[in-house]
């Protein structure tokens, strides 16, 4: 279980994220909405200690993660999937796909990269492609792909359908849920509001730095405020 | 050594048989043996420099530096302590090592312009302070060194040099190739990318500085043992440059890429010696020339040969990279 307490973070002298009270439960699917500006991926970014928490606390299972760099983070199970896909472009798909393994040194590394390519069958078609030839989509997938070969406990997905053809969405989104569904919990951060809640457990709204709205993802879906400032009507 | 022996690269056995008679094929001319040195000491850079670049995409413009230090760590080590070859080698290689380490701490913190422009002020003065520290250095009439015993005629250091750069190529080549090789080549990609798999990006980016000056300081060591004397004119910001020049000719990202540009850049003055006031403009058309036809440097020749007889064999899955997505790369933005 992923729990923050209170986090803040500052850019300078600006006050992203005002207090964020937040729990991503094990095996759950969690999506974070919200408009432009409101702190979303800087909530993920700060929890993968890309960026740093100026106050609060954050914790997986118990364990405190706030004096951990980001290679610590990793380590202990919680994997960012930057948003803009960020795959090493010159790198092929199967040398991207091991870097997400780096720090790990068990033996069912090559289990795991069979398993990414169950989830992901394109990949394997394209394993020695260079990642930067690929559509956006398919680095959309080798994005995913990468972060499951670092055997998350929590994957923080950050708007995975920016700038991918609608019928790729659909199925990345059910790529997701096959994945949570085997075991992995996912805090999702996510534009398309009705795609998130439709395959969340639980939603939270950030506006302006700090928690608007919390709630079952189905109930918020029928919650006019939702309905109008991030449904549309 | 095993790999080298149980390569199934036949030339890879040729070229280091080469390297062991070229002494007899060239009727043991001082001349032509010096310039033989001479390429294995800038390949070594050059190998070094691109582990830092081409691999690691940290830029460094006063490698220089480090070949300076490399020099006087061994003739001060020789001549004011009187310390052995066994151990003065190896401590040119980390006395320079360490020094990377402080050159590198900054780079932490630091890329691209800025970066360039640290390690240019790194390569500018250490010249600088060799001149001014006197009583270290020798000043401007520099320092000289005796080989050892054992080592003294020319023949037996060139076979000391020769054995050395093999081993530093493997080394280099197999640190390249390892885990450590990934994630330089992920940081190079993309930062924020490394970061969020979980590759300690600070602490990589030291180590490529402390790697890559080692061996350039074990080459600078081979230097001065080689001369028999260190001045402080000897690896100017112009080398530095030089070096850069030869990664780029030969082929950013390649270990025989390197290899080329340290023959090419060692070769061509000497070719051009006789026309007397050209020689530079004669280089640098060359360089222009390469870079001009060959952007990926001249490593990518053989690379389009393989392409092209991949191709007759009737597979051309092989996707050359086009020149747009090699400068395409995602860059990433400061969050």
């Amino acid at each position: 279980m992923l729990k923050l307490s209170d986090v803040h973070v500052f850019y300078g002298h600006v006050h992203a994220l005002k207090g964020v009270n937040l729990t991503v439960e094990d095996g759950k699917i969690v999506s974070l909405l919200g408009g432009n500006g409101a702190g979303k991926s800087t909530t993920l970014k700060m929890i993968s200690r890309l960026v740093q928490p100026k106050k609060g606390n954050y914790e997986i299972d118990g364990k405190s993660l706030m004096k951990d760099s980001p290679s610590q983070v990793v380590k202990k199970g919680i994997i960012h999937c930057p948003e803009n896909r960020r795959v090493f472009p010159l790198l092929t798909v199967e040398e991207n796909l091991m870097i997400g393994a780096y720090n790990r040194r068990d033996k069912h590394i090559k289990e795991d990269l069979q398993k990414v390519f169950t989830y992901f069958p394109r990949l394997k078609e394209r394993i020695k492609q260079k990642a930067g030839t690929l559509s956006g989509g398919e680095q959309q997938m080798l994005a995913i792909g990468r972060s499951l070969m670092g055997k998350p406990k929590v994957l923080l997905l950050d708007e995975p359908s920016l700038g991918i053809a609608p019928i790729l969405v659909k199925e990345i989104f059910e790529i997701v849920k096959q994945i949570n569904k085997d075991g992995t919990s996912v805090l999702l951060v996510e534009q398309n509001a009705h795609m998130a809640l439709s395959i969340s457990d639980y939603s939270y709204v950030l506006e302006n730095g700090h928690i608007a709205l919390e709630g079952n993802s189905q109930e918020l879906k029928d919650n006019d405020e939702v309905r109008r400032l991030y449904l549309g009507g | 050594m095993k790999q080298l022996i149980n390569n199934h690269k036949p030339w890879l056995i040729l070229l280091v048989l080469f390297m062991l008679v070229y002494p007899f094929i060239v009727g043991h001319s001082g001349y032509m043996v010096s310039i033989f040195v001479m390429i294995c000491i800038y390949a070594i850079s050059a190998m070094s420099l691109d582990l830092l670049i081409g691999y690691g995409g940290q830029i460094s413009i006063g490698h220089a530096g480090f070949l300076s230090i490399g020099g006087y760590t061994v003739a001060i080590l020789t001549s004011k302590l009187g310390l052995p070859f066994l151990l003065t080698l190896p401590l040119a290689g980390v006395v320079t090592g360490i020094i990377g380490l402080f050159i590198g701490l900054p780079a932490v913190r630091l890329s691209g312009h800025f970066l360039a422009v640290v390690t240019l002020g790194f390569g500018l003065s250490i010249p600088q302070i060799a001149l001014n520290w006197d009583s270290l250095t020798g000043g401007y009439s520099g320092l000289s060194l005796m080989r050892p015993s054992f080592l003294s005629s020319d023949l037996q250091f060139f076979y000391v040099i020769v054995v050395m750069t093999v081993l530093i190529t493997w080394l280099l080549h197999n640190i390249l190739k390892s885990r450590m090789g990934r994630a330089f080549l992920a940081i190079r990609e993309s930062e924020v990318a490394a970061q969020a798999t979980g590759i300690n990006v600070p602490f990589y980016k030291t180590v490529m500085f402390v790697i890559s000056s080692f061996f350039t300081g074990l080459a600078g060591g081979l230097y001065g043992y080689w001369i028999g004397f260190v001045s402080p004119n000897d690896f100017t910001v112009v080398t530095s440059f030089l070096l850069l020049g030869m990664i780029v000719v030969g082929g950013l990202a390649s270990i025989p890429g390197a290899v080329i540009g340290a023959i090419i850049f060692t070769v061509l003055p000497e070719l051009t010696r006789s026309f007397v006031g050209v020689t530079n403009i004669i280089i640098g058309l060359a360089v222009v020339l390469i870079i001009l036809f060959r952007p990926h440097g001249l490593i990518s020749l053989f690379d389009a040969f393989k392409a092209k007889s991949k191709r007759k064999a009737g597979n051309d899955q092989d996707l050359l990279i086009s020149e747009q997505e090699q400068g395409g790369t995602v860059k990433d933005v400061n969050i």
